[in-house]
């Protein structure tokens, strides 16, 4: 079973945040079936690739907001920088401290992107289609 | 003896009208006949005049409704009406004095011969004195006042005096009380029985769970009845085996019903008799409802999980989690270190006091046999689970677990092809039909469970005609067993939390408290509040009962057999979870087996009891007099009150009373009404022919 499954209902309507998004979960999932092993080189290259995937998908999901000047746009773009920190700490942890990747970690990853998208994304692609982005 | 002094005609009118009436009714018939044609002799004429005359004359009678009146006076000695209570209450104690004392007064009033005395006895009917009864013998198991008032209503008998000796304890028939203010004869009540005051404690109830926790406040709810007119100062005491668990000084006002509330603290666990006492108070009545007796389990307030790694892993780690989420389980780990040879006392400590033990991919190869040997010994009549990897010395496995089944084969998650769920408490709370747990599971597909897998294997994966379980279960007197074929359990955690289910921690918290579970322990308790009651009394039992594993249940149903009869009338109510007052009122005397059931889907327990419902004298139940109301009955007809002991004759009956002048009417018709009206008929018919044959028609 897939840990974190992406399907129509999680679309925003706006093709290139759904895109980043659907990579985003093809990239926990991939941590999910390596979590408890001790592949550690390949958890860090998906996890470097998780993080660097999250900054441009942060970074597309922000430049909108402004441009468009969507009404939530600091608080949404400070729930992103809140997931950057802990993306960036979590890795580092992993890569010079040689800390495992938990389960926890992947329960935390899941629930932020899930409840992110319902309460920031959503609305934020609702205002932006309003004012015609596609 | 009559004397006859007057006799005279009466009517319902005035004399003169009937007079008149007979005058004219002669004129009519003279002047009728004083001329006729043909004309006729005399003779005939004063035959015809007379006729008529007869025949109207009667017809005058008959209206007036005449009647000849005798008159006669006599003597007669003055009625006196004793009702003696002949009720079993009024001589519940010093019964020889009372009875002494009231066949006493019946001597008494049969030496005024100058009066009439009747005596009555009353209880459950009225009955004079007879051949068979010259005395009362106390023996009615029941009072009934309304049948002194219906005899006095309905007597024509002119009465002089009214004595009524009892005790006024009235418990059969309406009870009257303004009634007796239609008597017009004064009633002299004298009260008769025990005089003292009598008073009782009495234990209505006393509420409780079935089981207590140890080291914990448990809490008792109890109700006391003040039975008597006195407020009454006493001592509640609570022992739980020879432990005395609590003492209370309680004042409680007359006739009240006190509630009491308070909290024990067992120090010891096991079964122990809870006994509630209250303390007996000066002239108490009966002190056998000053006790309460159950028997009561005393569980160790949180129940030892301890779980065995030998490394830290995250099977480990969420097991633990989902564990800690149930208050009432006390969770352990600890992890053996690889060059470990002996248990540490810490460790020995732990393993001993756990209830139940996991053992989270333990042993591995690196662990030594002198652990496995010291784990096996500490934990051998224990309940255990026990999870099975890929990493699991099957052979050190089998030292720790000498019943561990042998021929077990592992499987390759994820690549299991069909599993399936069986049913089984472990899965209470946790539709197993539903989609989300199977899938939940993390090598599950949904299938149907086939009949032929072992009903000990709860969950498998099926390859061809190949059974992989997963979980299997075993259970014997001593201990429970789970064997869990599975490595990463945590991913169905992570499944689970996925399907906005909780069906890990459900599953590992049922799969505990079935482990703990002793299968010698009785799951459905009863006991009765009162295992010897009277008759009018309502039987009381309280009732728990827990589900498979041993939690107190919701799911069962309650039924109850009578001497093998199912009854329905009874008064259920639900104190606490699974946990049941039940009330069954008018059990008929004699011992009887009460059957208790509780079915639930899978799931029937039974119990029966003994209760003897004692054919009591109700009689006995209330043994002081009832002064209120025998002070009624003398006050609403004027009378006067005083108790048996101050009663003398003298002061209402006298010698010098002299027979009474009795003036009687007796009435006799005359002519009956249907022999009158007859007789004119047959006059006015002779009339009638007569006239007939002398042509005067």
């Amino acid at each position: 079973m897939t840990f974190l499954q992406w399907d129509t209902s999680h679309s925003v309507g706006i093709s290139i945040v759904d895109k980043q998004h659907n990579q985003i979960a093809e990239q926990i999932n991939q941590l999910y079936k390596l979590v408890g092993t001790n592949k550690h080189s390949q958890i860090v290259e998906i996890l470097k690739e998780l993080n660097k995937l999250m900054d441009e998908h942060f970074s597309t999901e922000n430049a909108l907001m402004k441009e468009h000047k969507v009404f939530n746009y600091f608080s949404h773009k400070a729930q992103h920088d809140r997931l950057s920190r802990i993306l960036d700490d979590n890795l580092d942890d992993i890569i010079e401290n040689r800390k495992e990747l938990t389960p926890q970690y992947l329960i935390l990853l899941r629930d932020w992107t899930i409840n992110h998208l319902k309460f920031h994304d959503k609305p934020m692609a609702d205002e932006l289609k309003s004012k015609g982005v596609i | 003896m009559f004397n006859f002094f007057k006799i005279g005609i009466e009517f319902d009118f005035h004399s003169i009208w009937v007079i008149i009436g007979i005058l004219l009714s002669l004129l009519f018939s003279i002047f009728y006949y004083r001329f006729t044609i043909p004309k006729i002799s005399n003779n005939l004429r004063f035959l015809l005049v007379f006729i008529r005359f007869i025949a109207i004359s009667s017809i005058v009678l008959l209206l007036a409704n005449a009647r000849i009146v005798f008159h006669s006076q006599s003597e007669e000695k003055p009625k006196n009406l004793i009702f003696i209570d002949n009720s079993a209450s009024i001589v519940n104690s010093d019964s020889s004095l009372i009875s002494k004392k009231i066949n006493q007064i019946i001597s008494e009033f049969q030496n005024f011969n100058n009066y009439e005395n009747q005596f009555i006895f009353f209880g459950d009917t009225l009955s004079g004195i007879n051949e068979n009864q010259q005395l009362p013998n106390f023996s009615s198991k029941s009072t009934n006042f309304w049948n002194i008032y219906e005899f006095l209503k309905n007597s024509e008998t002119k009465i002089e005096n009214i004595f009524i000796f009892s005790d006024g304890i009235a418990n059969d028939g309406k009870i009257p009380k303004s009634e007796f203010e239609e008597i017009p004869i004064k009633i002299n009540v004298i009260a008769s029985g025990n005089e003292k005051l009598k008073s009782n404690l009495e234990i209505v109830s006393v509420t409780h769970n079935h089981s207590f926790f140890q080291n914990k406040d448990n809490p008792i709810n109890g109700r006391i009845f003040n039975n008597s007119n006195q407020n009454q100062s006493f001592s509640i005491f609570v022992n739980l085996g020879k432990e005395k668990l609590f003492t209370q000084n309680v004042n409680l006002q007359a006739n009240e019903i006190s509630e009491f509330n308070f909290n024990i603290h067992p120090k010891n666990s096991g079964i122990s008799n809870l006994r509630v006492e209250i303390s007996k108070i000066p002239d108490e009545l009966t002190y056998t409802d000053n006790f309460y007796f159950a028997p009561i389990e005393i569980e160790k307030s949180k129940r030892q999980i301890l779980l065995i790694t030998s490394s830290p892993n995250f099977d480990l780690t969420f097991i633990k989690q989902s564990l800690q989420k149930d208050s009432t389980f006390n969770v352990n780990s600890i992890f053996v270190k690889f060059d470990q040879t002996q248990l540490t006392p810490e460790q020995k400590k732990l393993i001993s006091e756990a209830k139940t033990t996991f053992f989270i991919n333990f042993p591995t190869k690196e662990i030594s046999n002198q652990i496995v040997k010291q784990v096996s010994e500490l934990t051998a009549n224990k309940s255990v689970f026990i999870q099975f990897t890929n990493f699991t010395d099957l052979q050190k496995l089998k030292t720790l677990v000498n019943d561990f089944p042998s021929k077990q084969k592992l499987l390759n998650f994820p690549n299991s092809q069909i599993t399936s769920v069986q049913n089984h408490p472990i899965f209470d709370g946790i539709n197993i039909q539903n989609k989300n747990f199977l899938a939940s599971f993390p090598p599950i597909n949904l299938n149907s469970f086939p009949q032929n897998v072992n009903p000990n294997i709860l969950i498998y994966s099926q390859n061809g005609q190949n059974i992989f379980p997963i979980l299997e279960i075993s259970q014997n007197s001593v201990n429970n067993r789970a064997y869990f074929y599975a490595s990463e359990i945590w991913r169905w955690k992570l499944q689970s939390s996925l399907e906005n289910g909780v069906y890990f921690d459900i599953f590992f918290d049922n799969l505990s408290k079935w482990l703990i579970t002793d299968s010698k322990k009785n799951r459905l308790m009863v006991n009765a509040q009162k295992p010897i009651i009277s008759q009018n009394e309502t039987a009381i039992f309280n009732l728990s009962v827990m589900d498979q594993l041993q939690q107190p249940s919701e799911n069962h149903q309650i039924k109850l057999l009578i001497d093998n009869n199912l009854v329905t009338n009874f008064k259920i109510i639900e104190k606490q979870k699974g946990n049941f007052q039940i009330e069954l009122e008018n059990l008929i005397p004699g011992k009887h087996t009460i059957n208790f059931q509780a079915i639930s889907e899978n799931d029937s327990l039974n119990k029966s009891l003994e209760i003897l419902v004692l054919q009591e004298n109700i009689e006995k139940q209330n043994l002081t007099i009832n002064y209120n109301y025998l002070q009624l009955i003398a006050q609403l007809t004027n009378g006067k009150f005083t108790t048996l002991n101050q009663f003398n004759v003298n002061d209402y009956l006298s010698e010098k009373q002299k027979p009474k002048l009795v003036i009687r009417e007796n009435n006799i018709r005359i002519f009956p009404n249907e022999f009158l009206l007859i007789f004119v008929i047959f006059a006015l018919s002779f009339e009638w022919f007569l006239r007939k044959r002398k042509n005067l028609l």
